[in-house]
């Protein structure tokens, strides 16, 4: 079974437990220790090395900056004790005798351990590594990695820390096999204050095997975004994944990497989160929050392959289960018209997604920064895979149809040629061509454009929703808000036979409006040709804009 | 010796290397580019070619005729091929056509004559776009007369029931023919000749249509004659009265009624409303047959009983509606639905509604008519409603579903990739251009080719489906696996710069088998000419793919399908096998694993041809019996 159905399945069975757990307060979640969150204390182990003389590895230039920057803002905002280690004192020896000294903390500490400098990632060892100072890059023409630090015992170290919550910030590379696939819920302050008093073990990273420098600032992209949040965060209590979440779309816009977050696959993990408190904050939590909570925030920590079990058995049943309800939206994606002038193209794709908007039917995509995003598709498919990352960027909708094409200029006209692309098939569905020599005639032409377009696809990719009756008048069906629809939409009420050809036998029965949009289902005015003789097979509404 | 062979590129490449410079008619720069180092006739022919592109006709004469070996110099003992596979064979030189540009050399020399002789000679050899254009050239320099061209057509001006009209004609006069617009459209004319047939199908609006037929001649002479029809699709209608003891017939025709006949009495009619009495005899039937000049007719007949009733009405109820199909869906394959209405009452009719449209011009008990109704693909529902002098109503309803076969689906047709434009391109705009307008015109309606998306758009496509395979996406929206479409085609399109014009011709290769099966050409020197002249090229490809129909059947141990060659059945063409109880357009198209069942001609005669089950499909797919459709 693909990796994205697991994680998809596993949020699924999930949010099921979490459901269960509403009925039946033991369920199969663990402890139900009382907040402590008056006892935390915070420490810090900022670890930064630039200076990678004669040792193979190239100099990074903010390393040190960075790690001091963020010994201080810990230290000033938010009380904690700092321990830094830059340079030439982030040795290997050095950085596993701070680790072990920390041993020492209770299970009243919060730690978080920032990481600058080189990284190295094995995939044949799926094993991730930091370079430490003065470690060489290789020695007989092998990687040194016995001088290096390896992720696989700094995570015994992080498991076997007593300190109730540790994060990792690692501006760096990092293994995928810490990894383990998470949902995000809503956030509240009853949300931080269960979730400071419930042990975690948590990673960001930024997902370079090195800080990446932006030019002009003295600190890597990703130190100085989290630098900013730790700053400038307009609200006293947050969660090491708010921040993560909000520095993610910068630093991929700069970077073209994705922040990667998520909690390390630690049993020391049991699902709570590390909670940062400004130290001029006078009383961070409502009153309100000491009250039993009404809802479950934390998620099961079963371990994976029963999980996985179950989730093979959704998945199986749900291709076995006769025809779903739900109706996959019909996604457009425009990557065309492209012309030279990029004023006159924005203004043509412009007119022209208005005029298809106008039209209806589909969902409009937007493709900016796609390339980028796709860079983390194949990483995506491991398990590296943060599911929290891919849920707070907001799940991306594939596209069913691309709308390719170019805008020609030829003699005193331009020409304008677009043409529809199946993306599962690879068929062209449609073409459609119109040129202009004035800017008024542009919207005439995109108008006749999209009509054309619209028209081909509709032949060519229906719309045919599975519907069941509400009640004498009305008929439900799982087409809303979600794939573009809007009320008053129109629809033929059909009956089908031979759905297994491409040319069912189809019976009308009558026509029907959306009524009532909802999200994913809405609810549709039927009119009956005939009332006396309404259909008995099952019913199907076949989109006629 | 297949013309496909000179034309390749690939083998042109391979020259390329073997011979660096020789083939390239790029200037070098910083050298004179009229000088050549060795002297091999391919040498000559392209220093020929590149006199031509200069205008330098008198060189380029010189050195084409040595190619030829018409006058000494080349070296031509190296080739040791026939002269003929020199000349027309030579797998080494793309658009190598010496006949040819020694001929456009000696037009531009004013040397008609010598010109057509040898243009012709290529064409016979192996035809091109190009050596065509020139001999129009040559044709329009040599014509004298002034005798505009004749046009006949074998259909007369008049009527007609049809809602399409399919004519065909000639074109003959003194000088070629070069331009041939029927109704507006340009027939694709490649090379002018002084009698051209043509043969049109057009649809036709009900009333009367004016079809201009335009002929130009290479002298730019014109003729036009205009074919007027009239059509009429539409029946007359007929109106019964009771008037006393006599009844008043009425017919009406929206055009233009022809003729009445009562019990073999016959009136013809003087204007669209025509009105006769006839005595109401018990126990006498009544047959009444209107007709209108475009051949529409409708027949009445009453019984003695239904005469007996209209002679002596019974209690009065609602009107009474007469329709095949009432309350029903039914499902046609033609556009057009007929809809044979009678409408009576016990005492008159107010009104007899189609979809809110009143029938009747007057009110009457009895009403008959019969409408030919065009259909829309899908649904088409038909509401009929009577209603009567004392307010009494009747309805009813018919659904039409009109539905393509299946088997017409485009869905079914060769999945064709098209690779970029190749060669010489002029630049950028031309070739986005040319991939545009090719890729629209195969997209036109009817698709003979499914077209596939290119290979930019794959790259856009598979980046659509990464993501749909990662976590990123939303699993509401996720993509179909497994649906994407394997080439059964690929054509290759390259440009090759000409003279003072652009040979642009499209290689068509079978994937299946890698087999190239042909190529077509077009040329032009005026680029706004240029969408005229793809649409013909794709025209071109098109006609070497004809829709076929047949039947299946085993003789001696081998399936045969009963059409051959003169059907245009060829070696290599793949079909649908297709079922049905009942009509061919019942049919359902044969599937294994989700693809259609394929056959593939492996010999061709002239009324039947020779069919195989590719390999890796199962024999037992096709049975004798079975109808077969092209891919």
């Amino acid at each position: 079974m693909k990796i994205r159905y697991q994680f998809v399945l596993i949020g699924v069975f999930c949010l099921l437990l979490a459901a269960c757990d509403r009925s039946e307060p033991g369920g199969t979640l663990p402890k139900k220790t009382p907040p402590t969150t008056e006892a935390l204390s915070y420490h810090a182990l900022v670890i930064g090395i630039g200076d990678y003389t004669g040792t193979g590895w190239p100099q990074l230039g903010t390393a040190r900056a960075d790690a001091i920057a963020m010994g201080d803002v810990l230290r000033t905002r938010y009380s904690f004790n700092v321990v830094e280690l830059t340079d030439r004192q982030a040795t290997r020896g050095n950085v596993l005798r701070s680790l072990d000294k920390l041993m020492n903390l209770t299970a009243n500490d919060a730690l978080l351990i920032y990481f600058a400098g080189h990284g190295f990632y094995d995939e044949q060892m799926d094993e991730g590594y930091w370079i430490p100072y003065g470690a060489e890059r290789t020695r007989l023409e092998q990687p040194a990695k016995e001088d290096w630090l390896w992720n696989s015992s700094i995570s015994r170290v992080l498991s076997a820390l007593p300190a109730k919550h540790v994060l990792l910030v690692a501006d760096t590379c990092y293994g995928g096999s810490l990894f383990r696939g998470e949902k995000v819920p809503d956030k509240s302050y009853q949300w931080y204050h269960r979730a400071m008093a419930v042990p975690s073990r948590y990673l960001i990273t930024s997902g370079n095997l090195e800080p990446v420098l932006d030019s002009g600032i003295r600190h890597s992209v990703f130190a100085q975004e989290i630098l900013n949040y730790l700053q400038y965060a307009d609200t006293d209590v947050f969660s090491a994944s708010d921040i993560a979440v909000s520095i993610r779309s910068n630093v991929s816009q700069f970077t073209g990497q994705l922040v990667r977050m998520g909690p390390l696959a630690s049993s020391a993990h049991a699902g709570g989160e590390f909670v940062f408190v400004r130290s001029d904050s006078a009383s961070p939590f409502p009153e309100a929050v000491d009250a039993d909570p009404v809802e479950p925030v934390f998620r099961s920590t079963e371990p994976e392959e029963p999980l996985l079990h179950l989730a093979s058995q959704i998945e199986t049943y749900s291709r076995n289960a006769p025809e779903s309800s739900f109706v996959r939206p019909r996604i457009l994606a425009c990557l065309g018209p492209t012309g030279s002038d990029p004023e006159e193209t924005t203004l043509i794709r412009n007119r022209l997604n208005t005029s298809l908007n106008s039209i209806g039917g589909s969902i409009l995509v937007e493709r900016k920064a796609f390339d980028s995003l796709l860079q983390e598709v194949e990483l995506g498919r491991s398990r590296l895979a943060d599911q929290r990352a891919t849920t707070e960027i907001g799940k991306l909708l594939p596209a069913s149809l691309i709308l390719f094409g170019e805008i020609i200029p030829f003699g005193e006209q331009t020409e304008i040629h677009l043409r529809i692309v199946d993306t599962e098939t690879s068929r062209v569905l449609s073409s459609a061509s119109a040129s202009f020599k004035h800017p008024d005639e542009l919207d005439g032409a995109c108008q006749t454009l999209a009509e054309q377009i619209m028209k081909t696809m509709n032949e060519a990719r229906p719309i045919l929703l599975p519907a069941h009756r509400a009640d004498n008048e009305m008929l439900e069906a799982g087409w809303g808000n979600f794939h573009g629809a809007r009320v008053g939409d129109s629809f033929e009420i059909i009956t089908r036979e031979a759905t297994d050809t491409i040319a069912p036998r189809e019976t009308l029965f009558g026509t029907a409006q959306l009524h009532s949009l909802g999200e994913e289902r809405s609810v549709f005015e039927a009119e009956w040709n005939r009332p006396e003789a309404e259909p008995s097979a099952k019913i199907w509404l076949k989109a006629i804009f | 010796m297949t013309r496909t062979a000179q034309l390749s590129g690939v083998l042109l490449l391979a020259l390329s290397c073997l011979l660096p410079g020789c083939l390239n008619v790029q200037r070098l720069k910083n050298a004179d580019p009229y000088v050549i180092h060795h002297h091999n006739w391919w040498n000559y022919y392209q220093r020929g070619r590149l006199y031509v592109q200069d205008e330098k006709f008198q060189a380029a004469q010189s050195d084409f005729q040595t190619a030829l070996g018409q006058i000494p110099g080349a070296r031509l003992s190296y080739a040791k091929e026939s002269w003929r596979a020199r000349t027309y064979g030579m797998h080494l030189i793309e658009g190598y056509f010496p006949h040819r540009e020694l001929g456009i050399c000696l037009f531009e020399q004013q040397q008609f004559s010598e010109a057509l002789e040898l243009l012709e000679f290529s064409i016979q050899m192996e035809p091109s776009a190009r050596a065509k254009f020139y001999i129009n050239q040559v044709h329009a320099a040599l014509a004298r007369a002034s005798t505009p061209p004749r046009i006949e057509i074998n259909t007369l001006s008049g009527w007609t029931p049809q809602r399409a009209l399919s004519f065909q004609g000639t074109v003959e006069g003194p000088n070629p023919i070069v331009a041939l617009a029927i109704n507006g459209e340009q027939e694709f004319i490649e090379l002018a000749t002084s009698h051209r047939p043509f043969l049109r199908k057009l649809a036709l609006k009900e009333g009367r249509n004016v079809i201009p037929i335009v002929a130009t001649d290479v002298a730019d002479n014109q003729t036009t004659t205009n074919l007027i029809i009239s059509a009429d699709w539409t029946p007359p209608e007929i109106h019964l009265h009771r008037a006393g003891s006599s009844l008043t017939i009425t017919c009406t025709d929206n055009l233009g009624l022809n003729q009445l006949e009562i019990n073999e009495r016959i009136e013809y009619a003087t204007s669209n409303e025509h009105t006769l009495t006839h005595p109401l005899i018990a126990g006498e039937p009544l047959h009444v047959t209107a007709s209108d000049h475009a051949g529409n007719r409708i027949t009445w007949s009453l019984s003695k009983k239904e005469i007996q009733h209209l002679a002596q009405p019974s209690e009065t109820g609602p009107p009474r509606l007469h329709v095949t199909n009432a309350d029903k869906t039914i499902t046609l394959y033609n556009p057009e639905y007929v809809l044979d209405l009678r409408a009576d009452d016990d005492t008159a009719l107010e009104t007899v509604q189609l979809n809110g449209v009143n029938l009747l011009t007057q009110i009457t008990p009895l009403f008959r008519t019969m409408r030919r109704i065009p259909l829309e693909l899908g649904y088409n529902r038909f509401e009929l409603m009577a209603e009567d002098t004392d307010g009494n109503q009747t309805s009813t309803e018919i659904t039409v579903r009109y539905r393509q076969p299946e088997y017409r689906d485009r869905i079914y047709r060769l999945a064709t990739a098209l690779a970029p434009l190749e060669g010489e391109i002029p630049d950028i705009t031309f070739k986005r251009r040319v991939n545009h307008l090719i890729g629209h015109e195969l997209t036109l309606d009817p698709v003979r080719f499914n077209l596939l998306a290119d290979i930019d758009e794959t790259s856009q496509l598979l980046s659509e489906q990464s993501l749909s395979d990662s976590e990123l996406s939303d699993p509401r929206a996720l993509l179909k696996q497994g649906e994407k479409l394997d080439a059964d085609l690929v054509f290759f399109t390259r440009v090759l710069s000409d003279g003072a014009g652009y040979t642009i011709y499209t290689q068509v290769l079978d994937t299946r088998s890698g087999d190239e099966l042909f190529v077509e050409d077009v040329y032009l020197e005026d680029l706004h000419h240029l969408p005229n002249q793809l649409s013909g090229l794709v025209m071109k490809l098109e006609q070497h793919f004809p829709l076929i129909q047949a039947c299946l059947q085993q003789q001696d141990r081998r399936l045969v399908i009963d059409a051959g060659a003169m059907k245009g059945a060829q070696k290599g063409m793949r079909f649908l096998v297709i079922r049905s109880s009942g009509t061919f357009e019942q049919g359902r198209v044969i599937l294994t694993e989700n693809r259609p069942v394929e056959l593939i001609i492996s010999e061709v005669e002239s009324a039947r041809a020779q069919v195989i089950v590719p390999n890796g499909q199962s024999k037992h797919t096709a049975q004798p019996g079975d109808f077969v459709f092209s891919r």
